[in-house]
């Protein structure tokens, strides 16, 4: 999740310490019907296969853009390194990634 | 996890009262809320230290101080320890995850438990660590990841932070403060040994919060590098680490600090290595001959030999690279 917009990881994060704070979960990235553009390229590259780690995924990828990060493929792996998908979908997550950060 | 009392302290005093009290200090949580979940620690409570103003970096004099609450991501964007203290900022990025870094603080960074297998499983019967008298199941376990330098017949946890050993190797102190007062301790002073009372990781009096580290700035740090080895390129604790910095003038070497992480139950000093590279030409034999006492003394078990030899030539190739730098000569 993105609290004050950094991305942090919610298992580690009491509810407590977030009073005053603004957190955005999967939930809340979508506008309306309107999918966030990282959320479609997710779907448009097949970057998931059993979707467990895909929130994580997603949040962290919308952070990394955010950050800069999303300049290769290089970085990009670097900088997703704390986000693991056991299904091995990392290809298509680096590819929607950096379709979304406009480098591709 | 077990139930537990939440106390936010709004100031310093308030955390102290809570100290006192029984509750556990928490910054970023990363280790704590981690081993609660686990039911490796017990809380009866805890006091939130967030709002409390530990959090700014800035020089004052020939000293860089970095609140306990820095948090690693902090450290690591910041242009003044990027330019003058370059071996801490490349430690802290070597550290974790981006999403870590952005919760953990320094001051939860030196006080984070080991990764030790046998210590966050209480499936496991033996562990000194976690039940005191219990025997250690690493001795003849999986020893792999383990310490082989200030490891005793009680415990043999290496120490798994990378900011602590850049800190180590440049004499930083940590500024603690308790209802007896403020004072100032080095790293060594403030992390102990195993010994044979491994349960007991550091010298903090209960009611003692770390403020700040403080780092002595000079040209020894701001001509400094980490280098960490593991098992995978990113989020991955060290194998072997070295921090190091090197002063070359005229060919000779004027100043030297080597420190070692992954090795070491607590961040490991190289002082053999040290002494034996100052006042010397600053050659490619001299250098990897000093790099040879990188691990003197160290006691390797069943699967954490390789380390001994690792931790050698990290050394070496991390001075040659310093001294090889010629915009630092
Ligand atoms: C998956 C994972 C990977 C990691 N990889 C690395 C790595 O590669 N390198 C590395 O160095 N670290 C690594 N870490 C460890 C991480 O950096 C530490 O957990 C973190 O720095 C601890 O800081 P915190 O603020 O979260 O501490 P907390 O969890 O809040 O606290 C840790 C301990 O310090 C005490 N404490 C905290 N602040 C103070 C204070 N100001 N005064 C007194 N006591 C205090 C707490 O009471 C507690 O006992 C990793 C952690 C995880 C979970
Ligand atoms: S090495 Fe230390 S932490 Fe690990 S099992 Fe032995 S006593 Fe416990």
């Amino acid at each position: 999740m993105l609290i004050d917009g950094k991305r942090t990881l919610s298992c580690l994060t009491l509810l407590a310490t977030l009073e005053d704070k603004h957190v955005l979960t999967i939930e809340g990235v979508a506008t309306g019907d309107q999918l966030h553009p990282l959320q479609q390229a997710f779907i448009d590259h097949d970057a998931l296969q059993c979707g467990y780690c895909t929130p994580g995924q997603i949040l962290s990828g919308i952070a990394c853009i955010e950050e800069g990060r999303a300049t290769d493929a290089a970085s990009v792996r670097d900088w997703m390194s704390g986000n693991l998908c056991r299904c091995g979908a990392y290809p298509n997550i680096v590819a929607a990634i950096l379709e979304t950060a406009g480098k591709q | 996890m077990q139930p537990f009392a939440f106390v936010r302290a709004d100031d310093e005093e308030s955390a102290r009262a809570a100290l006192r009290q029984g509750a556990r200090a928490l910054a970023g949580g990363t280790s704590l809320v981690d081993l609660l979940r686990l039911q490796v620690e017990q809380a009866p409570a805890l006091v939130d230290l967030g709002k409390l103003p530990f959090r700014s970096i800035e020089q004052a004099g020939g000293v860089l101080r970095i609140g306990a609450l820095a948090t690693l991501s902090d450290i690591a964007g910041n242009p003044l320890i990027q330019h003058a203290a370059p071996s801490l900022a490349q430690a802290v990025l070597a550290s974790a995850s981006p999403q870590l870094r952005n919760a953990a603080t320094i001051g939860g960074n030196l006080l984070q438990r080991t990764r030790c297998a046998y210590f966050r499983d209480t499936g496991f019967e033996r562990c000194n660590k976690r039940k005191p008298g219990s025997g250690c199941a690493a001795l003849d376990g999986d020893d792999r990841g383990h310490a082989v330098l200030g490891v005793s017949d009680h415990c043999i946890a290496a120490h798994a932070s990378d900011a602590a050993v850049a800190l180590t190797a440049f004499d930083a102190t940590v500024r603690l403060r308790g209802t007896a007062g403020e004072r100032s301790v080095a790293i060594a002073d403030l992390l102990r040994l195993p010994g044979d009372t491994p349960w007991l990781e550091h010298t903090l009096a209960p009611d003692e919060l770390i403020v700040a580290v403080e780092l002595p700035l000079g040209d020894v740090l701001r001509r400094s590098a980490y280098r960490k080895l593991r098992d995978r390129a990113s989020y991955a604790f060290a194998l072997v680490s070295a921090a190091v910095g090197l002063v070359i003038e005229d060919g000779l070497v004027r100043e030297a600090r080597v420190a070692l992480g992954g090795v070491g139950t607590v961040p490991w000093r190289a002082h053999a290595v040290e002494d034996a590279l100052v006042g010397r030409p600053a050659t490619q034999s001299s250098v990897s001959q000093a790099a040879q006492r990188a691990a003197d003394g160290a006691v390797a078990g069943t699967q954490n030999g390789f380390k001994v030899e690792l931790a050698r030539r990290t050394v070496r190739r991390v001075l040659l690279q310093l001294a090889e730098d010629t915009a630092w000569k």
